[in-house]
């Protein structure tokens, strides 16, 4: 059975681009599911590892870039926090999953294909 | 007061008018012909092939978000009628109103109104009218709608052309003989780029040929499109073509063209017509009822105060008004709107909100292209509904039964996605006085076309079940009434733009603070004394002043701003002059900090000066005899990669000034492609009959400039005309990014585009310039801009800080927002911390967070941080997200 | 009668085939023309290059002429006097060149109104009631022949002043070929110019252009050529044999005025019109 991803949107930046994809003839499987907050920075270290607690194997967080973030520094807290929890993973040992933020600019769907490219 | 207003066309200009209008409490009806919204940018539309992907500023987006959220929003509005496949029969001007019948397909309606929006748009040139290029009779000839449409189906891969042959300007730029328009259509050089991208992502190894004469990328993003294309052997040629002809048997076009100075027939398998904006025959017959005559309306133009008003009462904007792209033509709604949106005083009284308890599902079919009955069966104890078109009425009104019926608080709606359809579900609830909170689930862009038709009822099922978990633990949104702000808004940047958006709010009633870095107001445009566009530019600069001090407006020189805090509403702003601190309060504010000037790789000499200097200028052009300019000397070039589009209408400017006032003068222009686009045509169409000459260069290959005997000498390029010597030579210097930028960029923390200047808002397609709530931007700071642009955002921009003040104080059913469990807190200050917005404040005597939910924004970066979990981001609830967590999982660990 | 008949210069010399198939059609759908009385030369490229007053003075006599004797419509079949015709028409009811006008109308005693009816042949034969005509008395079918339509360009442009058929993608005479039973062939050259009197000045001209117009028809498998005018007919018939381009074969196209392909399609003998031309047309007389 296939690995069983889970993909974090933020409103302003991913889901836009996510919207796109389809239009660029991009198909994804059925483990992989997509999920939206209003933010990236709501996610919490705790939620991430729920995640991978339920079967997870991949869980990744798609944010914003640098100043392109709605909430000014949100994509930035998002990036700490699965940075905490990547380190809480190693920390126990737990190597079967693993957890990853990547920051895209709205509307960069070359970008999105290359990190759906990589699960 | 709250007038009536008729919008003609609900395209995207006409829903943002209408909206505004709407927002401001007017009582607007919206008639469109066809039956659907979206005009242009609506490519479900039976018959008419619409733009699928828009390129918008850089980034493209799918066309249906241009109008679907705004549509559903003003359907749903009790103050506005929306009458689809409707006809206005009679309408006629009496003592300032407007008396009109409307043929609706299930009533008549006559109706008076105070003002008259004309936002129709433009139909396509139909290529017919030019045989010469064999539209309608070859089947190889295809216009850039079809070819769209043809890559949205998929069907060119399934033939792929070896060769694709585009050819500009068809309809447009005809010099007033024969079929087409005298104008330049002002999106078909940028629209045909983007074809050639789409083309070339599906078909790469296709051969693409645009044969032009100018290239008009003056749009923001055009340029990026073209290095793509010569990146991808992408060939321009500087040809017009006279005609198509046909390889015998095969048909397949053949395009005769100039190549080294000999004829080369090459053949093609495609050839895409870039159609220029022609005039709907309805929308003339309608003008001519109010006395408009096709002519007027080709040469109007506005004047600098009245841009859109052709009289009183009747205005026209977007690219009715002037051709123009879809991001332009955003601009033009809001600053057509501007002058009926007005300051709220009165905070709305208390609504009575119906708070219910019960969950629904709303599903939505998308016009039968989701199989979303399969997915009934799967919630059978919740009440739900489905609809199938979000744009009619009948369906939104089941809607609005639905929740009412059944008491919903929270509804899922599983349909397309939530950008699309959100503001119009809330608007929905809304009206309604229902404080109902909606997920949704996006089966479409992100579940159906990703997944594809076997996969879709698993995922849906899934998606649909996580969200309903996930609803189980938000709250029903509740109302919130704001007393006390301030309605200051501090404007950085005195010069054109800044002080415009300042005359336009201060007009409105709203006090202002300018805060201008040099000790003069202006910015670059503050000597200009030769009219540009019309206008003196000082003398406009110094009046703008001058009414501002009268008005009451802080104006502050030598100020800089050093720090920014606060949330919107509430910024807490610190400007620095002559080395004191001063406080300043705002409730908005507004960056017009402009660009800089890039000179290229020229220095100035006695002979060769830039157009800032010529400008400035009163008696330096009656000295020479002869004069020429020079264009893209600062743009274009490696130095500054973009278009700095207000250099070659400043030098047609500029030099018809010259030729009119001293007609035995020798004028010439250099250029690679010249930048009159839309109704700026028409001004080097004058310069030609004129006499001014214009001489071509070859793309980033600038002429020689040498300096002979007091007088410059200019070789050219071409084999038939000498080499020009003249007396004065005035370089066109580009715009680039203020410096300031960066430092900007940080303190607001708005983003940057690629090429430095400050990026709008994306997902908010309204011309927003806003790239933060309560931020926003006006002028050149977001790209360059002729005068006229300028001063059309300025307005714009003061349209929309005007709606953000109204929208502030008034009460609002607050969605998303976080809030404080108080007996779970400890005031560890974390959350004072963290937030972004510094919203979160510690209440003396209670020692616990208050955040205040208006000035929330919602990100929920505060309750994820928070370490007892006493904040609940009441969207997405961390029991909810875990929950959600859990479903998507399925059978567990 | 009400329709007047100019020849022109041409029609009484260099294609004499072209006025005697007109009239023999014009008489099998039994109608009557009747010739102006005292016409004189239109001024075809001589004329209106030379002299503006030429350019309009020559064929407007002959239109005050035309009206002069009562005639409502007036049948040209040469294509530069039908030009030049219309042009003075243009011209008139534009009100240009008044003096002009005003004095032609002094030497010929009349008051010009302008108003008669002009037509060039094929116009005259897609009359409804001429068309139905000349269906019912076919006599030799064409046999779905493969013809190309050829219309240059002073039938065609320019079109305000003509106005008459589609002046990029003219689709009338094809029209009229189909009502014959021929096939008209899908060709790109057929608006293309052939040199016109540019045959006399620039011969290696002429023969570069109807090359390229002959080439195309051929490629696109027409076995004869139609046309209108009779400076086109010369030149597409005579300069065939000319050109020397290598990679050609050397199959020439028979180039046949309308009138006689329809005259042909009507039974009338054809052998006299047959003989004037340098290719020989290989429809059997």
């Amino acid at each position: 059975m296939a690995a069983k991803v889970l993909i974090y949107q933020c409103s302003y930046c991913s889901y836009l681009t996510f919207d796109l994809l389809s239009q660029y003839k991009v198909s994804l499987q059925d483990n992989i599911f997509l999920t939206d907050l209003p933010c990236t920075g709501t996610i919490s270290v705790n939620m991430l590892l729920e995640a991978v607690e339920n079967g997870f194997e991949k869980v990744l967080v798609l944010g914003g870039t640098g100043n392109d973030c709605r909430f000014l520094k949100g994509s930035q807290r998002a990036q700490k926090r699965v940075e905490e929890a990547v380190k809480i993973l190693r920390e126990i040992g737990y190597d079967k999953a693993s957890i990853a933020f990547y920051g895209l600019k709205p509307g960069d769907v070359d970008s999105l294909k290359n990190i759906l490219n990589t699960i | 007061m709250t007038k009536s207003y008729l919008v003609i066309g609900a395209g995207a200009v006409g829903l943002q008018i209408a909206q505004d209008l709407k927002e401001n409490g007017h009582e607007v009806w919206l008639v469109e012909e066809s039956t659907m919204p979206g005009g242009k940018f609506n490519s479900q539309k039976p018959l008419e092939p619409g733009i699928n992907l828009a390129y918008f500023s850089g980034t493209y987006h799918p066309g249906d978000y241009l109008f679907t959220s705004k549509a559903v929003s003003l359907m749903a509005s009790k103050r506005v009628k929306v009458l689809y496949g409707s006809k206005i029969s009679v309408i006629k001007e009496e003592e300032g109103k407007f008396y009109t019948e409307i043929i609706a397909p299930k009533e008549n309606y006559t109706k008076v109104f105070d003002g008259v929006y004309f936002t129709p748009g433009f139909i396509p040139f139909n290529p017919e009218e030019k045989a010469e290029y064999l539209y309608g009779i070859n089947n190889f000839v295809l216009t850039g709608l079809e070819l769209e449409n043809l890559l949205k189906t998929g069907e060119l891969k399934k033939n792929p052309p070896e060769k694709v042959a585009f050819i500009q300007c068809v309809g447009s730029r005809n010099n007033g003989i024969g079929p087409g328009k005298p104008y330049c259509s002002g999106f078909c050089c940028l629209y045909s780029l983007k074809e050639i991208d789409l083309l070339k992502k599906v078909l790469p190894d296709t051969i693409v040929k645009v044969f032009y004469l100018d290239l008009r990328l003056y749009n923001k993003g055009a340029e990026k499109l073209y290095q793509k294309a010569v990146e991808n052997n992408v060939s321009f040629i500087r040809n017009m073509i006279s005609a198509i002809k046909e390889e015998p048997k095969s048909y397949k076009p053949i395009i005769r063209y100039l190549n080294n100075g000999r004829f080369k027939d090459e053949l093609f398998d495609l050839v895409v017509l870039a159609q220029g904006a022609e005039l709907s025959p309805n929308i003339k017959t309608l003008l001519a009822r109010l006395n408009i005559t096709e002519n007027e309306l080709l040469e109007f133009y506005g004047t600098p105060e009245n841009p859109h008003q052709i009289r009183p009462g009747i205005y026209f904007a977007g690219s009715f008004l002037n051709p123009m792209d879809g991001a332009d033509s955003m601009v033009s709604a809001g600053a057509a709107a501007f002058p009926q949106i007005n300051l709220k005083e009165s905070v709305q009284s208390t609504m009575e909100i119906k708070y219910f308890t019960n969950t629904g599902i709303i599903f939505c079919n998308c016009r039968g292209s989701l199989p979303v009955d399969e997915l009934k069966g799967t919630v059978a104890d919740l009440p739900s509904i489905t609809i199938s078109d979000c744009l009619n009425e009948d369906e939104l009104g089941k809607v609005r039964s639905f929740l009412l019926d059944n008491q919903i608080g929270k509804a899922v709606f599983a349909g397309c996605s939530k950008i699309k359809i959100m503001p119009g579900l809330e608007k929905l609830a809304y009206e309604e006085s229902i404080g109902a909170r909606f997920e949704v689930v996006n089966l479409k862009e992100q579940g159906y076309s990703l997944y594809g038709k076997e996969k879709f009822k698993a995922i849906a099922q899934k998606l649909l079940a996580g969200a309903l978990a996930r609803l189980k633990f938000s709250t029903t949104p509740a109302l919130k009434v704001k007393n006390d702000i301030t309605f200051d808004v501090v404007i950085i940047g005195g010069g054109l733009a800044g002080l415009k958006a300042a005359e336009a709010l201060t007009e409105k009633g709203v006090s202002v603070t300018v805060v201008e870095k040099q000790d003069s107001f202006g910015g670059k445009h503050k000597n200009k004394v030769i009219p540009l566009e019309g206008i003196n530019l000082k003398e406009f600069i110094e009046k703008i002043v001058l009414k501002l001090e009268n008005r009451g407006a802080l104006l502050l020189k030598n100020a800089e701003i050093v720090e920014v805090s606060g949330a919107p509403g509430n910024y807490q702003l610190i400007i620095e002059r002559f080395g004191k601190r001063l406080n300043i309060n705002a409730a908005a504010v507004i960056l017009a900090t402009g660009t800089q000037n890039s000179y290229g790789h020229y220095r100035k000499t006695s002979q060769i000066i830039f157009q800032e200097d010529l400008f400035s200028s009163a008696d330096l052009l009656s000295q020479c005899d002869s004069i020429g300019f020079l264009q893209c000397a600062g743009s274009r070039n490696d130095l500054n990669p973009i278009c700095s589009r207000n250099c070659c209408v400043s030098s047609l400017d500029a030099a018809i000034y010259v030729k009119e006032k001293f007609p035995e003068k020798d004028v010439f222009i250099f250029h690679q492609d010249i930048m009159a686009y839309g109704k700026y045509e028409y001004k080097y169409l004058k310069a030609r009959e004129l006499g001014i000459k214009f001489v071509v260069y070859n793309r980033g290959q600038y002429p020689e400039i040498k300096s002979i005997g007091g007088k410059i000498q200019v070789v050219t390029n071409e084999n038939y005309l000498d080499d020009v010597v003249l007396d004065l030579l005035v370089l066109a210097e580009g715009a680039v990014p203020n410096k300031e930028n960066e430092k900007l960029a940080e303190l607001f923390r708005v983003g940057l585009d690629e090429f430095g200047f400050l990026r709008e808002s994306h997902q908010d397609i309204s011309g927003g310039y806003f790239p933060k709530w309560g931020v926003f931007v006006a002028g050149e700071a977001q790209g360059p801009k002729t005068v006229r642009e300028i001063l059309s955002s300025a307005q714009n921009t003061a349209k929309n800080v005007l709606t953000y003040l109204n929208q502030l104080q008034n009460s609002q059913l607050k969605v998303n927002y976080s809030e404080v469990i108080e007996e779970k807190c400890a005031a560890c200050l974390t959350c004072v911390r963290v937030c972004p917005y510094s919203v979160p404040v510690v209440i003396n005597g209670k020692n616990v967070a208050y955040i205040d939910p208006i000035s929330c924004q919602g990100c929920g970066i505060c309750a994820s941080e928070c370490p007892n979990k006493a904040i609940v981001q009441n969207n997405r609830p961390h029991q909810g997200v875990l929950a959600e967590i859990r479903v998507l999982a399925g059978e567990g660990k | 009668m009400k329709t007047g008949y100019y020849p022109g210069c041409s029609l009484h010399s260099t294609a004499t085939e072209y006025n005697e198939s007109v009239l023999a059609v014009v008489k099998a759908i039994n109608d009557e023309v009747k010739e102006i009385e005292d016409w004189n030369c239109c001024g075809a490229t001589a004329g209106h290059s030379t002299s503006a007053e030429l350019a309009l003075g020559l064929p407007l006599r002959n239109l005050m002429l035309a009206e002069k004797e009562g005639f409502e419509e007036l049948l040209v079949p040469c294509a530069a006097c039908y030009n030049l015709f219309k042009t003075a028409q243009f011209e008139v009811a534009h009100g240009q060149k008044q003096d002009l006008v005003a004095d032609l109308e002094h030497q010929l005693g009349l008051t010009y109104q302008n108003k008669i009816n002009v037509l060039n042949f094929i116009e005259y034969v897609l009359k409804p009631e001429n068309i139905e005509k000349i269906k019912k008395l076919i006599k030799r079918p064409l046999g779905g022949i493969k013809v190309a339509a050829y219309y240059g360009c002073l039938l065609l442009r320019p079109h305000n002043v003509v106005g008459f058929d589609n002046p990029e993608r003219p689709t009338k005479m094809e029209k009229l070929l189909e009502a014959l039973g021929a096939s008209p062939v899908r060709w790109s050259a057929k608006n293309e110019c052939c040199g016109g009197s540019q045959a006399l000045s620039k011969p290696e001209l002429v023969v570069r252009l109807v090359n390229n117009i002959v080439t195309n028809a051929r490629d696109n498998e027409a076995e004869l050529i139609v046309t209108a005018c009779p400076l086109c007919q010369a030149n597409l018939d005579g300069r065939q044999i000319n050109w020397d381009f290598p990679d050609q074969n050397k199959q020439l196209l028979p180039v046949l005025y309308i009138s006689e392909l329809i005259g042909y399609a009507l039974g009338l003998p054809a052998e006299k019109w047959f003989a004037k031309h340098l290719v020989p047309p290989s429809l059997k007389a």
